[in-house]
């Protein structure tokens, strides 16, 4: 599904965490929200999911945003930075929350819930812990975890905050090719993302933000470039292709 | 919840089953100046002594219990802890200290439902005053902080009219009092309670959900559909309003709400919204059991029910916190 | 009363004829327990609470040792099957409104503040158990008593000052007040402002130098943080200059007729000073 905002804004207590933004992702991409600490990226996140108070419109496919939250919830799936899983539940369970906007109150799971869940359990590689107990996990396997929670929701907007940070290399590149696949699927999936390599390869699109502000929007090609890292981010890139992908690599640091 | 019932079912029928056998000895053990009494007593008293004596303490003790239980799972799952108890939020103490006010105007003498009601106008001015200080929008640290001051004010007024209390004896009625019983309660005790738990249990239950959501943290619960701060007020209210009328016609008893939900959590997986109705009937259990115990005790003055669930309540208490400093966890 | 019970109750009445139709009775409070030794005729009496058979908490433990015990619970007493329940004001509301809601007739005794209120007491008593003639007996020689203590008693008064367990004190308008009175002393705390209890501050004992310290004596062989605090130096100090008298708590705790053997005890010091 696609979305677009409209002028939104993020006021915390003392400061503007989020500038009036204006933007229009498509379906069916992979959005890379970038940008140096706090910046605002996770706030926008945060805005578009409805979690923090904002002023400006949020308009998801067709339609404004509802404003009931289960049909929000169906709408828009949310994977925070460090997601919590307060109690040591089986993974098959923590998985499972993800359904609870699609299910009526008291009722069981239905054959289509059981399916999502094990596609997203398949998806991130965890099937194999599904018996496990979540507080017997490594960071690792509990942030597949958790991907995999966010993936059985099966929205057609999927918002993650930086979902490979505590990953091993084998699974950093794994989990991007899931968010692929995902929003192959005609899904747009917005990831916030520090990796500049991974976002370069993997985003059809990447957006930079800086005090607040979108600085720049389009292609990683065009947006990752010499000048915007020098500029943003006060580091020297070093730029290149492999097989027709860009390669980022932050190489040195300016005063 | 029919789907619940299923998946637990083998907890279910262990805890049904235990109510079956706790209720009906209950039901058919009394006490008098010899200690233990069983059966009905004489046949010309058995139907008073069964209606009147009986009946109502069990069926007020399988009441309270299962609100106490029920509590304890609702708040432990909001807060995310396994060691809350109902009476963080101030609404016990509330409802003592109302039930002490009663007390010390000298209103609850030769009426003993007066008490009752001066209970539940403290748990309900608890909780208004709870919702003044963390405000509508109230975020979780902020009830805790306040629960944690309105529990200290409450103690504070209550010492203070014990220390005004007309005469020694009033003192002592009130004291003991406070250490919760359930000797010589009426059928009207149990129609005085009632209508206020409904309610409340009924809140709590519509709370089930948004306590699974929770257990992935707010911002999760709240992408779910299930906005953490309704969850919030469902469990506080419900608490507040259940627990006051419990305190209103027992006194304060301690530790249900914490032991129950704690012993049962392994077996409905950890899922806050399926140990709800089992701790209602743990709760419901423990508590018939425990003031079985006391009538089963030998002969002298009757020993307190507060006092039961304390003395096995804390050593628990203790060894959940020892065993989370293990851990790492708490 | 309640329907169910009224089959009980003829039941019950045709077997009690044989005690003169007089109202059977349990006791469930130490003072209503002891006002109803004090009143009722032997065969009426079924049960009393077991702090009455207690010698530090009663003066009548002898007699109550007579009959059976209860500890104070509905069930326990509804099996003596007793006509009339005495019990005081401060005794558990639940048990009370249970035993009402069963039929029963509960009378409530307020405490006794004064001689008036025993004799306002042993009336109540007398009048729910048919003993109005032996009620006047006993009002009459506890007036009598009375009169002799008040002949004997000297004009002038001594000050006084009464130290219980735990550092409390009697103030004015307390049965224990009233006694010292008749004894020929003066409550200095009462004079000082304190009303019926509270703390001794030990500042006011010291200074009001009373010639008499009074203390109660209550379970001194066993431990209790309530005895050390008689054992505070500036009140030992005190004692080893002031006359002291030992009045043993029983005569105090309840007002009954009894109670002013403990004026006799007060006088008697009350000779010894100078």
């Amino acid at each position: 599904m696609s979305l677009r905002c409209d002028a939104l804004t993020v006021r915390y207590r003392d400061r503007v965490a989020v500038r009036p933004s204006s933007i229009a992702l498509a379906r069916g991409t992979v959005v890379a929200l970038v940008g140096p600490n706090g910046a605002g990226k996770s706030s926008l996140l945060k805005a578009i999911a409805g979690l923090v108070p904002c002023t400006g419109t949020v308009q998801a496919g067709e339609q404004a945003l509802s404003t009931s939250p289960r049909s929000r919830a169906r709408t828009i799936a949310y994977l925070p930075q460090s997601p919590a899983a307060h109690w040591p539940m089986k993974v098959r369970d923590l998985v499972a929350l993800g359904r609870l906007p699609h299910r009526a109150f008291g009722s069981a799971l239905r054959p289509e819930d059981a399916a999502a869940i094990d596609a997203a359990m398949r998806e991130t590689g965890v099937t194999a812990l599904a018996e496990r107990a979540v507080d017997e996990l490594s960071g690792g396997e509990l942030s597949r975890v958790q991907l995999a929670r966010a993936l059985a929701v099966r929205a057609p907007i999927l918002l993650v905050d930086e979902p490979v940070a505590a990953l091993d290399p084998y699974h950093q590149l794994e989990i991007m090719h899931v968010l692929t696949d995902y929003a192959a699927r005609d899904a747009l999936v917005v990831a916030v993302l520090h990796d500049l390599t991974l976002a370069a390869r993997f985003a059809h699109r990447v957006i930079v933000m800086h005090e607040g502000e979108v600085v720049a929007d389009g292609r990683p090609e065009q947006v990752l470039s010499a000048e915007t890292l020098r500029r943003y981010y006060h580091v020297e890139p070093f730029l290149s292709h492999v097989a027709g992908q860009p390669l980022v690599v932050p190489w040195r640091t300016l005063q | 919840m029919s789907a619940a019932l299923k998946r637990d079912w083998p907890l279910y029928a262990a805890l049904v089953t235990a109510l079956l056998v706790v209720v009906p000895v209950a039901l058919g053990v009394g006490r008098t100046s010899g200690g233990p009494a069983f059966g009905l007593g004489s046949p010309e008293l058995a139907s008073a002594i069964f209606l009147e004596i009986r009946l109502p303490r069990v069926l007020l003790g399988l009441l309270v219990g299962g609100t106490l239980g029920l509590c304890g799972a609702a708040l432990q799952g909001l807060l995310r802890n396994p060691l809350a108890e109902p009476g963080l939020l101030g609404a016990s103490s509330g409802a003592a200290f109302g039930a002490v006010l009663v007390f010390y105007f000298g209103l609850a003498a030769g009426q003993s439902l007066l008490l009752p009601l001066g209970a539940v106008a403290g748990s309900l001015t608890a909780l208004a005053t709870l919702y003044a200080l963390a405000g509508r929008r109230g975020d979780l640290l902020g009830v805790i902080l306040a629960g944690i001051a309105i529990n200290a004010l409450a103690a504070a007024l209550t010492s203070l009219a014990l220390n005004f209390a007309p005469s020694p004896y009033a003192a002592l009625e009130i004291l003991f009092w406070m250490l919760g019983s359930l000797a010589d309660r009426s059928l009207a005790h149990v129609a005085l309670a009632l209508p206020l738990m409904l309610p409340a249990w009924i809140m709590l239950g519509a709370a089930a959900r948004g306590l699974d959501a929770l257990t992935l943290g707010e911002d999760v619960a709240q992408s779910l559909g299930y906005d953490p701060k309704t969850t919030q007020w469902l469990v506080i209210g419900g608490t507040a309003l259940a627990i006051g009328a419990a305190v209103a016609v027992t006194g304060v008893v301690g530790f249900v709400g914490l032991v129950v939900p704690h012993v049962l959590r392994r077996a409905v997986g950890f899922h806050p919204s399926r140990l709800l109705l089992p701790s209602f009937l743990g709760g419901a259990v423990l508590t018939v059991a425990a003031d079985l115990v006391i009538r089963l005790m030998p002969p002298g003055p009757e020993l307190k029910l507060g006092v039961v669930t304390a003395l096995l309540g804390a050593p628990f208490f203790l060894h959940l916190v020892l065993r989370a400093r293990r851990a790492g966890v708490a | 009363m309640s329907p169910r019970l009224v089959p009980v109750v003829l039941m019950l009445a045709s077997a009690a004829a044989a005690a003169d139709e007089l109202p059977s009775v349990a006791s469930i409070n130490l003072c209503a327990d002891q006002l109803v030794l004090s009143i009722a005729d032997p065969a009426q009496i079924r049960t009393v609470s077991w702090l009455a058979a207690d010698p530090h908490e009663s003066m009548l433990d002898a007699e109550a040792r007579r009959y059976p015990l209860n500890y104070g619970s509905a069930e326990e007493i509804i099996e003596f099957a007793p006509d009339v329940v005495v019990a005081g004001i401060f005794t558990s509301a639940f048990t009370r409104a249970l035993l009402r809601d069963l039929g029963y007739t509960v009378v409530d005794l307020a405490p006794e503040d004064s001689i008036a209120d025993i004799e306002r007491n042993i009336e109540i008593v007398a009048a729910a158990l048919r003993r109005a003639e032996r009620a006047a007996v006993v009002i009459g020689e506890m007036r009598a008593h009375v009169a002799a203590l008040a002949a004997t008693r000297r004009p002038e008064l001594a000050t006084a000052v009464v130290v219980r367990p735990g550092g409390f004190t009697v103030g004015a308008h307390t049965l224990a007040d009233e006694l010292m009175n008749l004894a020929g002393l003066r409550n200095v705390v009462a004079e000082s402002g304190l009303d019926r209890w509270g703390s001794l501050s030990m500042e006011t004992l010291l200074r009001s130098t009373p010639a008499l310290l009074i203390q109660t004596g209550y379970r001194r062989e066993q431990p209790s943080l309530a005895n050390l605090v008689l054992e505070h130096a500036a009140l030992t100090g005190l004692t080893t200059t002031t006359a002291t008298v030992t009045v043993p708590a029983k005569y105090w705790s309840c007002g009954l007729p009894a109670s002013l053997y403990s004026v006799e005890m007060l006088q008697a010091a009350r000779r010894e000073l100078p």
